[in-house]
């Protein structure tokens, strides 16, 4: 009987107070994961953004070291919204080099900002990648990317 | 004298084991206590926090009064140490021009003595000396600059709102020309060589956001309170993805590589110091606009960052009208996949209630939050 009240207790205490009363006009979103590649290669910390065709969820994700990703339309929760999607590819490389220092006194990084992979793929309209999510979600989605 | 021993045989103690179980017991109330203490003085912390974004909005009114509208969030008069480098005329936050109204005359008065005036990252006047205490809120507890100890300016933590879009701070597109400057209008309450009042703010002061926090970096080059950049134009849902909401960190390295943080150049008026969007929800990614760079300081390009704090679950943000409320994490941002309204554009925003309080005049019903 105690241990019962115990794990109750518990739970309770894990559960909180009350639901967040902004995520309840949230709709409904299924686990969309896959893997990116580019080249063949599996493809590191690129942005996959999902605009959707109709309606007003996007989702988005980064890729891991194996090129593997999960989308998320409410992050941190995990999820997209099922739908079809156009999707754009993003890889950007920060101005990281050494800076210089211009004659007021500001520090100016010596390189500008570069991209890893085609620029194509980073505007929806010439991107040419299209994602069908179906209601029950999906585990293989696959993005392959050509130079 | 006569010693009476009214036990007969042995005196009693405690023993080992008693003692032990006494020191456990302590040692268990004191654990369930010190997270209490703890909770306590962040919620010390958080009061002073809002107390100073409260004077802020004093402050705010009463330049309204006097001038008839708020603060510019980025302007300037001087402001360069090489005469001709136009871009950097622009470059006072309007936490300069709020020094009157914060009981900081002489701080203002010594600034506006120097000639020509001094750059935010001057080394003699503002790099390694602190800013007034009522622009750092205390639950922001990073004291020197991550990426660039040594060019802290003043601490930080509070930031204007540029509605609902992209904040640009380049008010010249060349450097060094001295060609004339540029506004750089917004669909917030903020902008740059732009001043609005409440006669700009249509959706209504109590409905529209003027300042809110932005969290001091404590960690380079992947913490929170940095800034990434995205392809242009800026997609807002590209940015959100670069920032991990459960670990607060950036998914890859975020800039300035070299230059001063967020919140460690109090007199920096560019977005990058000073301005937040009301586009991703409080608490997410900050991002540079990646065409925007040209051979100038990370800290010039344009920034889509967001509002965020070291507070659990949410920020305090000021309302035009002098209120300060506190905004959850989890508020209705709309649609996210809509691509940025123009700077000086009209209309309704598409980023839900946030979006809404941001802009001045998108004349948005705008329910409880």
């Amino acid at each position: 009987m105690l241990r019962h009240f115990l794990i109750l207790t518990l739970a309770l205490m894990a559960i909180g107070c009350g639901a967040d009363p902004d995520k309840k006009n949230r709709p409904k979103t299924v686990k969309v994961t896959g893997v990116i590649t580019l080249q063949k290669q599996p493809l590191d910390a690129a942005t996959i953004v999902l605009i959707p065709a109709s309606g007003s969820h996007g989702a988005s994700g980064t890729s891991a070291k194996d090129g593997s990703f999960e989308l998320k339309t409410f992050p941190p929760d995990s999820g997209a919204v099922p739908g079809s999607y156009k999707v754009m590819v993003q890889k950007i490389q920060s101005p990281t080099e050494p800076s210089k220092t211009s004659d007021d006194g500001e520090l100016v990084p010596s390189s500008d900002v570069k991209w890893l992979i085609p620029m194509r793929y980073g505007d929806i309209e010439t991107s040419k990648l299209t994602v069908i999510i179906p209601e029950s979600g999906l585990s293989d989605l696959k993005l392959e990317l050509v130079e | 004298m006569r010693f009476v021993r009214r036990s007969s045989h042995r005196q009693r103690g405690f023993t080992l084991i008693e003692l032990l179980v006494v020191i456990a017991i302590i040692a268990v109330l004191i654990a369930l206590l010190l997270p209490a203490v703890q909770q306590a003085r962040e919620a010390a912390r958080r009061s002073q926090c809002k107390n100073n974004l409260k004077q802020f909005g004093l402050a705010l009114h009463n330049y309204h009064d006097a001038h008839k509208a708020f603060a510019p969030r980025q302007s300037g008069s001087g402001g360069s140490n090489t005469p001709g480098l136009g871009w950097a005329r622009t470059a006072y936050a309007g936490h300069m021009y709020l020094l009157p109204y914060l009981e900081n005359q002489g701080r203002f008065k010594d600034v506006m003595g120097r000639v020509p005036h001094p750059v935010p990252w001057d080394t003699v006047v503002f790099v390694g000396k602190s800013a007034p205490a009522v622009f750092d809120c205390p639950t922001d507890s990073g004291r020197t600059d991550p990426v660039a100890p040594t060019r802290t300016a003043g601490l930080n933590s509070y930031a204007y709102c540029a509605g609902d879009t992209i904040a640009y701070s380049k008010t010249q597109l060349v450097t060094g020309a001295t060609a004339p400057l540029n506004t750089r209008p917004t669909r917030g309450m903020f902008g740059v060589l732009q001043c609005y009042g409440l006669t700009d703010c249509k959706d209504g002061s109590s409905n529209t956001i003027a300042m809110a926090e932005r969290p001091r970096a404590e960690t380079a080059p992947r913490g929170r309170g940095l800034v990434v950049p995205v392809a242009s134009p800026i997609a807002p849902l590209a940015c959100s993805a670069l920032f991990n909401r459960s670990t607060q960190q950036y998914v890859i390295n975020a800039l300035p590589a070299t230059d001063s943080a967020p919140g460690y150049r109090a007199y920096g008026g560019q977005s990058f110091f000073v301005a937040f969007s009301t586009v991703l929800p409080p608490n997410s990614a900050s991002c540079l606009d990646a065409s925007d760079f040209a051979g100038m300081s990370e800290h010039w390009a344009g920034a889509l960052a967001s509002a965020g704090s070291w507070h659990s679950g949410g920020i305090h943000a000021l309302m035009s009208d002098g209120a300060t409320r506190f905004i959850n994490n989890s508020i209705d941002t709309g649609n996210l996949s809509a691509a940025l309204p123009a700077i000086n554009g009209s209309g309704r925003s598409p980023y839900g209630v946030w979006g809404a309080l941001g802009t001045r005049n998108g004349r948005e019903p705008v329910g409880e939050f």
